[in-house]
This record gives C-alpha cells, sequence and structure tokens, in this order.
C-alpha cells in the first residue's frame, strides 16, 4: 500500500495555485468593472474597436506562419541529421545546439544587417524569416527521428519506399511528439516575440499584439486585462491539443 | 480528449471571428459625427471666431472642442478640450486667439467625449423632417422657433416640421433653439458652522429634439439587426447540435464547417447594410438594449398622447419584420435538427 505523503500534496497544491491564481486574478479582474460584474472591457476589446482583433489575428497569422515553416524545414533537416551520414554531420548537429542557446539579443544586430540587405526590414517578413530558421526545431527532431527503429525504415525501403516517401510514410508518424513540440515551442516563440519587432519594426501599426498591448494606455486596465485573456487562448488550445504528443515526448525522453 | 478541445475551441473561434467581422462595424457607428471649422492659424486684423453653438455645456463647464490625429492605439481622429487659454468667450460667438490652428468641433451628432473616435461630415443635404421636441416635465411647450411648422401637441412635447433640416441630424444645433419656460432654481444653502450662505443656481433639464426621420432609420435598420442576432444564435446552435447534441454532427465537420462559414460571410454582407442613425445611439456601448427601448418606448408614448400615426407604420414594420426573421431562423434550426434525425434513422 501507497504511503500517503500529506507534506508533498500541501505542496503540490501550493505550487499549483501559485501557477493557476494569476490566471485566476486576470479572469476575474477583466469582469469587474469599480467593484461591480461587468462584460464592458471585453465588449470594447472585442467590439468596440477594431485594433485589438486585427493584431491578435495578425499575431496568428505570423506564429502559424513561423511554427508551419521551422516544423517543415526542421523535419528536413532533422531527417538528414539523424539518417543519413555526411562529412561534418556532427559538426553541424554541434553547431546547432551552440546556436540554440545563444541569447537573442546576440542576434538581433547581425539579423538586422542580413534583413537590411535583404529587404525584409520594415515588413512582416522581418519577424517571419528570421523565425522560421531556428535551430530549435532541427535539435528536437532529430531526437525524435532517431527514437524511431532504423528496422521499420528498412523494412519501407525494401518493400520500395523512396527516401521521402520513407520520411512521410514512416518516420514521421513515429515521430509525431517531436513533431507536436515542434510546432508548438516554435508556435510560441512567433506569439511571445517582443524584441524583434521592436528592433526590425518601425511604426505602431505593424506591432504584433504581444508588443501592442504593453503601450495600452492606462486609463483603461480592465480593457488590458480582457486583451491578455484572448491573448492565452491560442496557446491554451494548442497545449491542449498536443497535450498527449507532448506526454508522450516527455515520457520517451524519461525513458532514454 | 482532442474531440472535446476542438469543440470547445472552435466555438471560441467561431465567436473571435464573429467579433472580428462585426467589430469594424460597430466602432463606424459609435464614431461621433462632427462638423468642424479650420481655423489655420494665421494672423489677421480680426481674430477667427465660431458661433457660439460650438460651445458643449458638460454638467457645470462649457467647454470648446476640437479633433486631433491620434497616435498608436488611439490612431485616427479623435476628440480634445481646446485649452481655455486659446480662446475667449463674447456675445454670441467665440474669439480664438491669434495664431491658434486648430480644427474646431461646431456641432456633433452627440454629445463629444475627449477621446472618442469621429467622423467628419463634409456635405450636408437639406430637406424636410419632422422633430419632437421634448420638454422636461411640467413644461409648457411653447417656445420653438417660428420656422418650425405645428402638427400636434401633448402636454410637454410637440410634433413640428422644419423644411430646412440637414441630415445627418445634429441634436445640438437646434437645442439652443428650444428654451424650456420652467425657471432655473436656485438653492440657498447655509453652512452650519461659518454661517455662509451659498447660492447655487440649478437649470432645468433642456429639452430634446428627436428627428423622425433618424428614428424612422433606426426602426427600418431593425430587421437587420435583428438578422444578425439570428445569424449568432444559428452559429452557437450549429455547434451545440454538432458538438453536444447529435454525435451525427460531429461526424460531419466538414459541412459543420461550411455552414459556420457561410453563416459568418451572410454576417458581413448583412452589417454593411446597417446604418444606424447616429443621434439615436446610446453614448457608451452601441449594444445598450436599454437605450433603444426606452428612447423607442418615449417617442411612441408622445405620439400615441399626440394622437399622431407618423411613424406607426415604421413600428409595425420592425416588429413584422423581426418576427419573420426570427421564424426563418428557427425554422432552420429545426430543419437541421430534423435533417440529423433523418441521417440517424437511414444508418
Amino acid at each position: 500500500m501507497r504511503k500517503r505523503r500529506p507534506f508533498v500534496a500541501i505542496l503540490a497544491v501550493f505550487l499549483t495555485a501559485l501557477c493557476v491564481v494569476p490566471f485566476l486574478y486576470l479572469l476575474v479582474s477583466s469582469l469587474m468593472k469599480d467593484g461591480t460584474f461587468s462584460a464592458y472591457a471585453y465588449y470594447q476589446a472585442f467590439l468596440g474597436q477594431t485594433v485589438y482583433l486585427l493584431r491578435f489575428w495578425k499575431s496568428v497569422g505570423i506564429s502559424t506562419i513561423i511554427a508551419v515553416g521551422q516544423t517543415v524545414i526542421a523535419t528536413l533537416a532533422a531527417y538528414g541529421f539523424a539518417r543519413f551520414r555526411f562529412p561534418g554531420r556532427n559538426a553541424l548537429l554541434f553547431t546547432l545546439m551552440v546556436l540554440m542557446i545563444l541569447p537573442i539579443q546576440v542576434t538581433l544586430m547581425p539579423n538586422f544587417m542580413v534583413l537590411e540587405e535583404l529587404g525584409f526590414l520594415y515588413t512582416d517578413a522581418s519577424l517571419i524569416v528570421p523565425g522560421i530558421f531556428v535551430p530549435l526545431g532541427a535539435v528536437i527532431m532529430t531526437q525524435s527521428i532517431r527514437a524511431v527503429p532504423v528496422s521499420q525504415v528498412e523494412a519501407a525501403r525494401l518493400d520500395g519506399c523512396g527516401t521521402l516517401q520513407a520520411l512521410f510514410k514512416v518516420i514521421l508518424p513515429g515521430a509525431r511528439s517531436g513533431l507536436a513540440c515542434t510546432f508548438l515551442l516554435s508556435f510560441l516563440d512567433g506569439w511571445n516575440l517582443v524584441e524583434q519587432p521592436i528592433t526590425y519594426l518601425r511604426q505602431f501599426r505593424d506591432y504584433p499584439i504581444s508588443v501592442a498591448l504593453a503601450t495600452l494606455p492606462p486609463e483603461d486596465p480592465t480593457v488590458l486585462l480582457a486583451c491578455c485573456v484572448l491573448v492565452c487562448v491560442p496557446v491554451l488550445f494548442l497545449f491542449a491539443f498536443f497535450n498527449r504528443e507532448l506526454g508522450e515526448g516527455v515520457s520517451m525522453g524519461g525513458e532514454k | 480528449m482532442k474531440r472535446k478541445v476542438l469543440c470547445v475551441f472552435s466555438l471560441v473561434l467561431f465567436l473571435i471571428t464573429f467579433c472580428t467581422i462585426l467589430s469594424p462595424w460597430v466602432s463606424r457607428e459609435m464614431q461621433t459625427l462632427v462638423e468642424i471649422k479650420k481655423i489655420t492659424g494665421k494672423v489677421t486684423m480680426r481674430n477667427p471666431n465660431v458661433a457660439g453653438s460650438a460651445i458643449h455645456f458638460q454638467e457645470t463647464d462649457d467647454i470648446l472642442f476640437q479633433i486631433v490625429e491620434g497616435e498608436g492605439w488611439q490612431a485616427g481622429q479623435r476628440v480634445q478640450e481646446v485649452s481655455r487659454w486659446s480662446y475667449q468667450k463674447e456675445m454670441g460667438h467665440v474669439s480664438i486667439n491669434a495664431g491658434t490652428k486648430l480644427d474646431v468641433i461646431l456641432s456633433a451628432s452627440r454629445q463629444p467625449v475627449p477621446g472618442d473616435a469621429v467622423a467628419v461630415v463634409e456635405e450636408f443635404t437639406e430637406g424636410e423632417d419632422t422633430f419632437l421636441i421634448l420638454w422636461p416635465e411640467g413644461s409648457l411647450r411653447n417656445t420653438y422657433p417660428n420656422s418650425f411648422t405645428w402638427i400636434a401637441d401633448s402636454e410637454n412635447a410637440v410634433l413640428v416640421s422644419f423644411h430646412k433640416a440637414r441630415f445627418p441630424y445634429f441634436e445640438h444645433r437646434y437645442l439652443s433653439t428650444v428654451e424650456s419656460l420652467v425657471p432655473p432654481e436656485t438653492l440657498v444653502t447655509i453652512d452650519t458652522e461659518t454661517g455662509e450662505q451659498t447660492e447655487t443656481v440649478i437649470e432645468p433639464p433642456s429639452a430634446r429634439i428627436i428627428s423622425m426621420t433618424e428614428t424612422r432609420q433606426l426602426l427600418e435598420s431593425l430587421p437587420l439587426v435583428a438578422v444578425v442576432a439570428m445569424l449568432l444564435l444559428m452559429g452557437i446552435f450549429l455547434w451545440a447540435q454538432g458538438c453536444i447534441l447529435s454525435r451525427k454532427g460531429w461526424k460531419k465537420p466538414l459541412r459543420n464547417a461550411m455552414l459556420g462559414a457561410a453563416i459568418l460571410g451572410a454576417l458581413s454582407v448583412t452589417v454593411e447594410r446597417i446604418d444606424l442613425p447616429a443621434s439615436m445611439l446610446p453614448p457608451k456601448s452601441l449594444l445598450d438594449i436599454s437605450h433603444y427601448a426606452g428612447e423607442l418606448s418615449a417617442i411612441r408614448s408622445q405620439l400615441s398622447a399626440m394622437g399622431s400615426t407618423i411613424l406607426d407604420d415604421a413600428f409595425s414594420y420592425a416588429v413584422r419584420s423581426s418576427a419573420v426573421v426570427a421564424g426563418i431562423g428557427i425554422a432552420a434550426m429545426v430543419a437541421l435538427l430534423l435533417l440529423d434525425r433523418l441521417w440517424k434513422t437511414k444508418d
């Protein structure tokens, strides 16, 4: 019979509360105006003015393009790293890992110069293009593809599968958790962009909601809170939808 | 689990998209319509001036407003108070200091509030309009300009026609011409500690002038507003039918998605056709149903008291058409339920 540990339970409840209470405060405060229940903040954020929702959809668009692009690029790169031998493979993979841990502030200026040369500066492409070519997804997918048994791929090859067919029909179905992680993390990266919009964009009207919310006038804090609730929606959806894949990915990492 | 998540967030997505389509229309309707006079700032022999009616009274204060270009979240033309140092009130007009450059609001469709978005009306059309002038309780009702032609009256209201009315209608332009015969009250308060006597003059509530043309426009727009409400209900019903009431609906996600897209498409077409009169809108929230109910109820009761049938056809059109819209919406929902049962029986 398992020994009950009340202290652990209390600690777990306390830590959970520490995480959950800010969201509850956000929800409750957004529905209160001058001490009374009022949906006025939601009316202002969702109907009264178009700016909040337009910025929300712009952020959704940018983050989705970044997530899809990074997942595709990372999958193809990881396939090469995981299943093919070529000179400098390990050195390249190590370089990717080092680049992955570099803080964003280190790459801001070099990216600025490259984007200026490419003519993407002060446009949405200045957020999307650097967001797609990020090493994080390649590293995650490499580990995920390596976890797919080689025998399955060889069996598929024996049945006449080509290189890309083996990737899409055998490897990717087995690397679902890695795909989900890559998509989710790259979406979150795109959703939480702060330094890049401030550096690469010039006008306030081009800022995604992650940056623009910080400049909301303080006269109406309840509208700001309602917008924060709106900002949580896509992230909550992705975490809830990919819950199983994320769990599988964590447990697979634990088993290794 | 994935199905439950998709179910919940499909409703959230539908509602957010619904609001995205609706919000440009709401923000456009809630813009205050203004008539402005541009003061160029050129230094001339005489200071530029504007009509005294440009002064708006707010509780105990009288203020001159201008429009300015906002920044950031407040982008677009916005209302701002003109600094007191920039103008002087004189007999019948307001003198603007030499060298001051601003766009003064002469009149507005409703009381300007600093920070509100505005739309400048460049051209007005002229035509005949009928006004319902409502005085406060206890007022006599005969103090309106000679240019108004009497049609009917009741205890504290009168129905008049005016052949030189301007559209869009700005109540503020006519309020100064309509006086109340209820004299102002003088309230005398004595401070018990110092014995100091203070006199406060309480002005009676001013008359209201309601345009019957704008009221008719509101009533004729109500069926389209009912369509918007019905589209929202149908979208929620479709979601409930697909995710809660019936497993068959879930097996046809493509059908439900296409119907949802059709509802959103119908919404975007419908809101483009709705044009609510600015003078009849609530000051804060377009969805303040109690404001519309109060206004229409007051207008209808005054017209009935006068024995006037000027808006009877518009009222009955609004009621009948809204009922038809509601009936069609409910019939569509019932039809979907029955179709779903038919599929269930066939399988």
